[in-house]
């Protein structure tokens, strides 16, 4: 086998209808076989591995860990949340212990008490690389994974920069699924 | 045995068309994929010092509560729980039900968070599965759980048609100058489609603790006023490159519970208390859509679970 490159790809969508279908007898054709390749590599990468939203109660001062199924190959993941308040969120892994810093806002101070329909929504970076903390970045979660699945842990801290009110309601994973070389 | 990606080279027609190789090895990536693929179900965290699902009862008690779509082919259920006893002393227990029929259990004499690890296999899959976390002390333990974590175990490839339709491509019919069975390539075509519709990817999870209580989730008749009063948030996830159908599913209790979920600029209404479920199709290729759930409510009522995953078309 020839040493390629191959993209992650997010589509077919694979449970749709009508399922592929193939006539006996059919033509001999390379593009048969290219169109299983395709979706077996979907599965294995973007469509397979989609973004989630995933419940996280926290409030300021707090921390907590979440267990993420991650999807085969992907070693970063771009996080976001839900939160209100004036304070920060840390995201930290086994294999990142200097993690991702996400500043929530603080846009009410001390004198307004923040609500659910206040809270904002904030993101970290998609940038794939192992820097330092506090480099605009995505999360790493794993290094040099095989083809499968794991469920990894992230801890998340939530401080506050005020008495009262900071608080994180929910967290968005988004696998970044890259090119693999080499293979 | 694992996926194995191909280059796009290898199934140019070099040399002898219908590559052995190649075509071996989309053989085994079919299988490897039915075993590989596991999908989150439900994903859920809360504070390590204060968390949501605890128990110091000497008897179990339902704590979350979850759906499985698919799985027809009966897939190990796989919840893994970060869990502790909240007191020095004695052993705490944790119970995974599925459709109140199979059971495991686990316990935990550790004061520190450790990994829980519950599999059950359903011995008669339905299409949805309940699934329960239930919790108890007995006293003078406290079982706490901080994270909850449940996805579809990869499947064990057996002889002949599974339910969901995959059928294994095993290493058959790949030996040079072969012929190839059209329906092998139509197994070959469809295995990622049957898999994509026995295991649906949940996009976006919301849950607490399953007794009802005052906080997040819940609402009461002072917001019975339309749309109801505001109970949750989230972003939902584009999860493919062209508008598809998602099921929404949600369970709440209490007082003539209604819900109103917007994704977008569209809504949906679930009334009444219970599991109920419906379906909406929502653009995709995008970013994240912003998402909120309102709660309508004679007295009060709460949103213990709600679970937004693909629906096969």
């Amino acid at each position: 086998m020839t040493t390629g490159t191959r993209a992650p790809v997010g589509a077919p969508s694979l449970d749709s209808s009508p399922l592929p279908t193939v006539p006996d007898l059919a033509i001999a054709r390379i593009g048969l076989l290219q169109a299983i390749d395709q979706r077996q590599h979907a599965m294995a990468t973007i469509w397979g591995g989609p973004p989630t939203w995933n419940e996280m109660l926290l409030i300021g001062g707090a921390t907590g860990v979440l267990r993420v199924q991650v999807p085969p190959k992907v070693t970063h993941v771009q996080v976001g949340a839900l939160a209100m308040g004036d304070g920060k969120l840390t995201f930290t892994s086994a294999v990142d212990v200097a993690g991702v810093v996400v500043e929530i806002p603080g846009i009410y101070g001390t004198v307004i008490t923040p609500s659910l329909a206040s809270a904002v929504v904030v993101w970290g970076s998609e940038q794939v690389n192992d820097g330092a903390a506090g480099e605009a970045r995505a999360l790493k979660v794993r290094t040099a994974p095989g083809w499968t699945w794991a469920t990894i842990e992230v801890t998340i801290a939530c401080a506050t920069n005020i008495t009262t009110g900071t608080e994180l309601w929910g967290v968005y994973f988004r696998p970044l699924h890259v090119v693999q070389t080499g293979l | 045995m694992a996926y194995v990606p191909l280059a796009a080279e290898d199934l140019a027609p070099i040399g002898l068309p219908g590559n052995d190789a190649a075509y071996g090895t989309l053989i085994d990536n079919h299988d490897a994929l039915y075993t590989d693929i596991t999908p989150p179900i439900i994903c859920a965290g809360s504070r390590d010092d204060s968390p949501v699902w605890v128990e110091p009862g000497n008897n179990y008690v339902d704590k979350a509560v979850w759906l499985v779509y698919g799985n027809l082919d009966g897939t190990p259920i796989r919840t893994r729980i970060r869990w502790r006893n909240n007191n020095p002393a004695g052993t705490a227990y944790a119970q995974i039900t599925v459709d109140g029929a199979d059971v495991a259990e686990i316990t935990t004499t550790s004061t520190t968070y450790v990994l829980g690890s519950i599999d059950v296999t359903p011995t008669t899959p339905g299409n949805p599965s309940e699934v329960r976390l239930a919790l108890k002390g007995p006293s003078p333990s406290i079982s706490a759980v901080q994270a909850i974590t449940c996805y579809y175990g990869g499947g064990t490839l057996a002889a002949g048609e599974e339910a969901s339709g995959f059928v294994r491509a095993a290493n058959l019919l790949d030996s040079v100058n072969e012929p190839i069975a059209s329906e092998h390539i139509e197994r070959l075509l469809r295995g990622p489609s049957w898999v994509g519709r026995d295991r649906r990817h949940t996009v976006v999870s919301l849950m607490k603790d399953f007794t009802p209580r005052a906080g997040r989730y819940r609402s009461s008749a002072t917001d019975a006023s339309q749309p109801g009063a505001l109970i949750a948030r989230f972003m939902m996830p584009s999860a493919d490159k062209k508008a598809r159908r998602y099921r929404i599913a949600a369970l709440t209790v209490g007082d003539s519970p209604a819900l109103r979920i917007t994704i977008g600029s569209q809504f949906v209404v679930i009334a009444g208390g219970g599991w109920q479920s419906t379906t909406l199709e929502v653009q995709g290729g995008g970013p994240p859509i912003p998402g909120a759930v309102y709660l309508v409510t004679t007295g009060v009522a709460d949103l213990l679970t709600l679970q937004i995953m693909r629906e096969p078309s």
